[in-house]
């Protein structure tokens, strides 16, 4: 008899020591990636001034009046864009890191090293040395902006690429590696009208779920990421729909004839592993670069396009998995019973897939993170906000800036191990193999 | 087996094509029309270019590109779309049609709209044009009599200065797609011609332009979509394949064509920069092989000892180690003056070049300094990665039945760690050399250009950057190939290292 497995998963990982290191570094990580805006701000938590109390950190509203309570005029203050710093509060909290990524601090522009010389400028114009609740910890790159700050938003822009452009190329892989590893080349059956009807359907599908909705996904694009997932989600139901439509269609009609009436098969296996072999032969870096120069540089894109191009692991690991499981008694049990094929993939044969796969995720973060660093280092795509990979790149160009030069690639160095140690725990505990 | 590679490459040719039209897409939605780029090009220093000559040189441009055919064999498109589309030069206009056509979906109304407004933009600064004339006539000679004699009182400097006005309106015209944009334009420019008394026909200008605006709204639009097939024999990816006849001899014949910014064919770029990321790529791999073969082995055979532990750890630490920071961290640390300056930090020789007579081991030892630090780089990841590979299977082979068995015959520890052990732990290993091809091109891309090296990635970087797209073609088309052919010196191994595996058919 196998012996029987009493600890889970989690409480396995919890002895490999190395493990919950990395695990708590990127729980942290999360944290302040979400706190970020709080964190580090060149905005205020909490301030008097004239009398008047402000929560500049906390509000989304963009302009203030005040009233001088002595001489009765009015103050417009932009809480964005105000210098905070050099106003004269009557009390303030300040964030851990009083300043905010890429906000130039002309007082100790050009590359102020963390142990150098720091100025600092008081609301009555003065100039004084630093005081040493305001000192950039971690220096300032050329325009003053603080290293430190830079970091913590750094954290957001890495984090978001890795796990989003995950969770796409999970779902793909998951999906694409059942359905292949399940059926197999000769698995999935219907008759030769239906097939055909799926093949004649495709170019319409294309044409209404895609092709004249361009503009309007182009648009949700340059928006916000919600509103573009939500107008694929119903471009891809449309498409569904179309295929569906079309070979209901065909069995119904030329269906009834002897020749399309016929079973076929469907080979579905080949069909993904034609599309895993085509994609691993595209040159990954190169086709990022291409697409982010043509986009005007989008990280929704990047995000979209590294999904696209990384689910090849993923459902490679998936496929094997089905294909062993699928022999096993329980899911031959389960296709005796009359249970429904979508019930058994995704019930009962997936879910004991899945966790290989859930190895091949958390490189896969790693892997997407340092593709975004990478990038953002040779500047082939820059967002609006600082990345650890710009920051890098501008220590390249002076090296006199260490500071530029090893903290921002210590961030990535630090995050992508982790996550390999992570990575490599789960592959211990779960023994599995890869290929 | 030869039927097996026969059939694995019939099975690439539809992946090649597709990663070809890829291409061929991200040519077409360059942010700035190639043609246009050309034309900026090649004029550089010149005369500033009346609006027409402009578009004469970029119809012929695109004529010379083949960018006015349609892109590939077949073309999908919507009912109401019309493929003359291709044909007008500029591309801002193209856009704009398309846009307008998508909105209205009315194409004849959108192309009579599109001839009113082309007719403005060249009436209004022609008319500019011969005002000014006429007016610097008359600063001189204040008795000057125009031939049509009535324009005369016309020409005022206020009126000049609006027919100015109005010349910059009138190009901004086919630069709108928004209704109200447009409407608001045809007010901006009535009345800006309005206080004109002029005898000549402003106003009906306008009223041609809104009338041919108002036939493109009313228009009953198509109201049902369905896509149409058009077949092209002539297309600019047929051009590509077999060429187009005269300078181009096509792809299948080995011709990339010439590219946008040298104007050197791209057969010879590559052939002038492939040898730096091969020398590169190769010799990294190949150091890496090296090292790691007796790394992991040695690791593996004394498993749990310090050495294994240690270089456990390094390797691991090395394999999360970003390249492009390790590559900047040795610049800092070796090719800095502040710190040490061992190496060089960009190139592979010396400005000056090298002595006249320097033989090839005296060059190399000159460029020295220039590749140790890149070299390093190109090793250690696929170093960690072999390394730890090689371990992680050679433990597992160890434990095996028939280790065991040749231990008890008493083979000695060298034999039966190498010869038996470590055979059988070949499989991961070539693995890793199948994406060595893909590698060279698509890795160097980061390092060549942090260490400014004239290879191929730096060039690919460069070309992207650019919008060189025959040379971002050619560099895709490549490495397609040449992963295809790892994938296949990979199954070839395979057979090889492990006479268990066989592709031939069993039935």
């Amino acid at each position: 008899m196998a012996t029987y497995q009493h600890t889970t998963l989690w409480q396995r990982l919890k002895r490999n020591r190395f493990a919950m290191a990395a695990m708590v570094f990127l729980v942290a990580l999360v944290t302040l990636a979400l706190l970020a805006p709080f964190i580090a701000s060149h905005k205020p938590l909490y301030a008097v001034y004239k009398g008047q109390t402000f929560y500049p950190a906390f509000t989304s509203k963009v302009k203030y009046t005040v009233v001088d309570p002595a001489t009765k005029q009015t103050e417009d203050i932009d809480i964005e864009e105000a210098d905070w710093k050099q106003m004269n509060l009557e009390s303030a909290v300040w964030p851990l890191i009083p300043y905010s990524p890429g906000r130039s601090d002309l007082m100790n522009a050009n590359y102020v090293s963390p142990s150098g010389d720091q100025l600092f400028r008081t609301g009555d114009g003065k100039t004084i040395p630093m005081p040493s609740r305001f000192k950039h910890r971690l220096g300032t790159g050329v325009r003053g902006d603080d290293t430190l700050a830079g970091l913590i938003h750094g954290i957001r822009i890495s984090l978001s690429v890795g796990i989003f452009a995950m969770l796409i190329a999970s779902f793909l892989g998951i999906l694409l590696g059942a359905l292949a590893g399940y059926f197999g080349d000769t698995g999935l059956r219907t008759s030769r009208a239906g097939l055909w009807g799926m093949y004649v359907s495709l170019i319409p599908a294309w044409f209404y779920a895609f092709y004249i909705r361009t503009n309007t996904l182009v648009d949700a694009l340059n928006g916000s990421v919600w509103g573009f997932a939500l107008q694929l989600l119903i471009s891809l139901a449309l498409f569904a729909a179309i295929v569906a439509l079309f070979m209901w269609v065909f069995r119904f009609t030329i269906g009834r004839i002897g020749f399309f009436k016929k079973q076929v098969t469907v080979p579905i296996d080949t069909w993904v592993m034609r599309a895993i072999e085509t994609i691993i032969s595209i040159p990954g870096i190169i086709l990022i670069i291409a697409i982010a120069a043509i986009t005007q540089k989008l990280l929704g894109v990047i995000i979209v396009v590294i999904g696209l191009t990384g689910w090849t692991g993923i459902a490679r690991l998936i496929r094997a998995e089905m294909l062993r499981i699928r022999e096993l008694d329980y899911i031959v049990a389960a296709q005796a019973a009359g249970l429904k094929r979508v019930a058994i993939i995704f019930r009962h044969a997936l879910p004991n897939a899945i966790q290989p796969a859930l190895v091949s995720m958390v490189f896969g973060v790693a892997s997407a993170i340092l593709i975004e660093s990478g990038l953002s280092f040779l500047g082939a795509f820059q967002v609006n906000s600082v990345t650890w990979g710009s920051m890098l790149a501008e220590g390249r160009n002076n090296f006199s800036a260490w500071w530029l030069v090893v903290f921002p690639g210590l961030a990535v160095f630090l995050t992508v191990t982790s996550l390999n140690l992570l990575g490599e725990a789960l592959r211990d505990e779960m023994d599995v193999k890869d290929n | 087996m030869i039927r097996y590679i026969l059939k694995r490459l019939l099975q690439f040719i539809p992946s090649l094509i597709l990663i070809t039209f890829l291409g061929f897409l991200l040519n077409d939605y360059a942010p700035i029309d190639p043609a246009e780029l050309l034309a900026m090009r090649t004029r550089e220093g010149g005369n500033p270019l009346t609006a027409q000559q402009h578009e004469t040189i970029l119809r012929e441009q695109r004529h010379k590109l083949g960018l006015d055919l349609p892109m590939f064999y077949f073309s999908i498109n919507a009912n109401y779309e019309c493929d003359t589309l291709e044909r007008i030069p500029n591309r801002t206009e193209r856009e704009t049609l398309k846009k307008l056509n998508e909105e209205y979906r009315n194409w004849p109304a959108v192309s009579d709209y599109y001839k009113e407004i082309k007719d403005f933009a060249t009436y209004i600064p022609t008319m500019y044009n011969s005002m000014v004339n006429i007016y610097d006539k008359i600063k001189i000679d204040s008795t000057y009599q125009p031939e049509i004699t009535d324009i005369r009182p016309f020409i005022t400097p206020d009126n000049i200065d609006r027919l100015k006005a109005l010349k910059e309106k009138s190009v901004q015209l086919v630069s709108l797609e928004n209704e109200i944009e447009i409407e608001n334009l045809f007010n901006e420019i009535d009345s800006l011609a309005k206080p004109m008394v002029s005898p000549l026909a402003y106003r009906k200008m306008t009223t041609n332009l809104r009338d041919a605006f108002a036939a493109v709204k009313i228009s009953s639009p198509t109201s049902i979509l369905y896509p149409t097939f058009s077949f092209h024999t002539d297309n600019r990816y047929h051009r590509w394949l077999f060429g187009d006849g005269e300078s181009n001899l096509g792809v299948l014949r080995g011709d990339f064509g010439t590219s946008y910014t040298s104007g050197q064919k791209v057969g010879k770029i590559i052939a002038s920069h492939i040898g730096f990321t091969l020398l590169f790529s190769l010799g990294g791999i190949l150091l890496a092989y090296l090292i790691s073969i007796p790394l992991g082995v040695y690791a593996a055979v004394k498993k749990n000892s310090w050495f294994d532990r240690v270089s456990s750890v390094v390797l691991f630490l090395l394999y999360s180690m970003p390249s492009f920071w390790l590559a900047t961290l040795l610049l800092v640390c070796f090719a800095n003056p502040d710190t040490l300056y061992w190496f060089e930090t960009s190139g592979l020789k010396p400005a000056q070049g090298y002595p006249v007579d320097a033989n090839i081991f005296q060059k190399l030892w000159i460029s020295l300094p220039y590749i140790v630090l890149p070299l390093i780089c190109f090793t250690y990841s696929s170093l960690a990665f072999l390394s730890r590979t090689l371990r992680v299977s050679v433990l597992e082979n160890i434990k095996q039945d028939y280790i065991t068995t040749a231990r008890a015959k008493g083979l000695p520890q060298n034999k039966v760690v190498w010869r038996h052990a470590f055979r059988n732990s070949l499989l991961p290993m070539i693995t890793v050399l199948a994406n060595v091809f893909p590698y060279a091109i698509g890795g160097s891309v980061i390092l060549e250009t942090v260490f400014t090296l004239p290879g191929m990635g730096f060039e690919t970087y460069r070309a992207i950057l650019g919008q060189d797209y025959p040379v971002i073609m050619a560099m895709l088309t490549l490495t397609a190939v040449l992963t295809i052919i790892g994938l296949l010196v990979q199954d070839i191994l395979y057979a090889l290292a492990d006479p268990r595996i066989s592709y031939n058919r069993k039935k």
